[in-house]
């Protein structure tokens, strides 16, 4: 009986801690918008090293604020650095990938490898929005559909549409299925080149019951008219 | 013989509506001429929607695709665009096909007609459809309807004037 009352009392104790820590976050959170409305009212006079802290500050308490953010400065230094710590620990999966992975096989690799001090998703997806503006070999690519994948850069469009087309044309019509088995990559990443090389015209689409399958783009190549 | 199936006819994709905006192009513009041809060739003039994609034209058996009825419309509707359909009612379930354009027919009719110096003559409709002088042209056994609208063509142009006679048609040419 007395044990449990001391539990109790442990656990209450904590909770209310707990809401003491919301109440100061609410403050802070208060006053960081209150900062960043300064910011946007008085642009210029505040140096972009100031601005940099700032987000820093955001960023450790897991706010985000993007519009204010988003227009001093791209991003931050935690996501710099990590942008190029991922270039780095990416480079030869990717080569071995064929060049390109979808967004969350790149997560998966990185925080199986980490083990601690995990990456959430977000700070991924602003890590590689970086790999342009530092120059690292690599891109993030977001597709029409939605779908995000870091490709290396000297991964060429035109050889992903090309070896599309030639493995189709091969085989008569393609699923993405098929075409991944076909090439050894993810059914995502097979579906997404195959419309691509549509989305340039060089295959067409065949939609039915069974699957989409995609074929060679007769319709502009064979220019035989009907009588 | 049968109807000349073009290739396109005997490959899948031509029944799924392509979203490529240059492939479907090419893709509607292939079923324009292969709806014409048919209808030319079976001489049809009608089409019902709800129907057609049971006929053969747009339901290929042997490959097991058929082009889905929200696709048939958008190839109607380019037909339409291009002159050769009309609607016959509001809600779209029916259409009359003109595999060539009243106004083409016209043409052809005016043609024969200034050819053989007839221009400033009288004909009824029935003389130049399914008159003797007009056997072997082309607008011969022309429905009445279409032959019709042909002239409506020519008398918006002033080459003709569409009279009525008693309980018939005929028609001045100038």
């Amino acid at each position: 009986e007395e044990k449990r009352k001391e539990t109790d009392k442990n656990i209450s104790e904590a909770f209310e801690d707990l809401s003491k820590l919301m109440q100061k976050a609410k403050e802070m959170v208060d006053l960081s918008r209150l900062i960043a409305t300064k910011i946007k009212d008085k642009q210029g006079e505040i140096s972009e090293d100031e601005t940099i802290r700032f987000k820093s500050y955001l960023l450790s308490m897991g706010i985000a604020n993007p519009v204010t953010r988003e227009t001093h400065g791209s991003g931050t230094h935690y996501h710099m650095q990590l942008a190029k710590q991922l270039a780095e620990m990416l480079q030869a999966p990717l080569e071995e990938q064929g060049g390109m992975m979808a967004l969350t096989e790149v997560y998966c690799l990185t925080n199986r490898a980490r083990g601690m001090e995990l990456l959430s998703p977000e700070d991924l997806v602003n890590a590689c929005k970086m790999f342009e503006a530092l120059k690292l070999p690599m891109r993030l690519r977001i597709f029409d559909s939605g779908v995000m994948v870091v490709q290396l850069q000297s991964h060429s469009e035109d050889e992903m549409i090309a070896s599309a087309l030639e493995s189709v044309t091969e085989k008569g019509c393609l699923s993405s299925e098929e075409y991944a088995k076909l090439v050894g990559i993810s059914v995502l990443l097979a579906k997404e080149r195959l419309l691509l090389a549509e989305k340039f015209g060089h295959l067409c689409r065949d939609d039915s019951v069974e699957c989409l399958r995609f074929f060679p783009n007769l319709f502009l190549t064979k220019t035989e008219s009907i009588q | 013989m049968s109807f000349p199936w073009p290739w396109q006819y005997n490959f899948p994709p031509f029944f799924t509506l392509q979203p490529n905006v240059n492939t479907q192009h090419k893709q509607l513009a292939a079923w324009c001429s292969v709806v014409l041809a048919y209808f030319r060739y079976h001489k049809l003039h009608q089409l019902d929607v709800l129907e057609a994609q049971e006929s053969q034209l747009f339901n290929n058996k042997r490959i097991q695709r058929k082009l889905s009825t929200e696709a048939i419309q958008v190839v109607l509707e380019d037909l339409r665009k291009k002159g050769n359909l009309e609607w016959i009612d509001k809600n779209k379930t029916r259409c009359l096909i003109m595999w060539r354009r009243p106004e083409e027919w016209g043409k052809l009719v005016y043609q024969w007609v200034s050819k053989n110096g007839m221009t400033n003559s009288v004909f009824t409709l029935y003389e130049l459809s399914n008159g003797d002088d007009t056997e072997g042209e082309e607008f011969h056994g022309l429905e009445e309807w279409l032959l019709i609208r042909a002239l409506q063509a020519l008398q918006s142009e002033h080459k003709a004037e569409i009279i009525s006679l008693n309980d018939s048609k005929g028609v001045k040419f100038f």
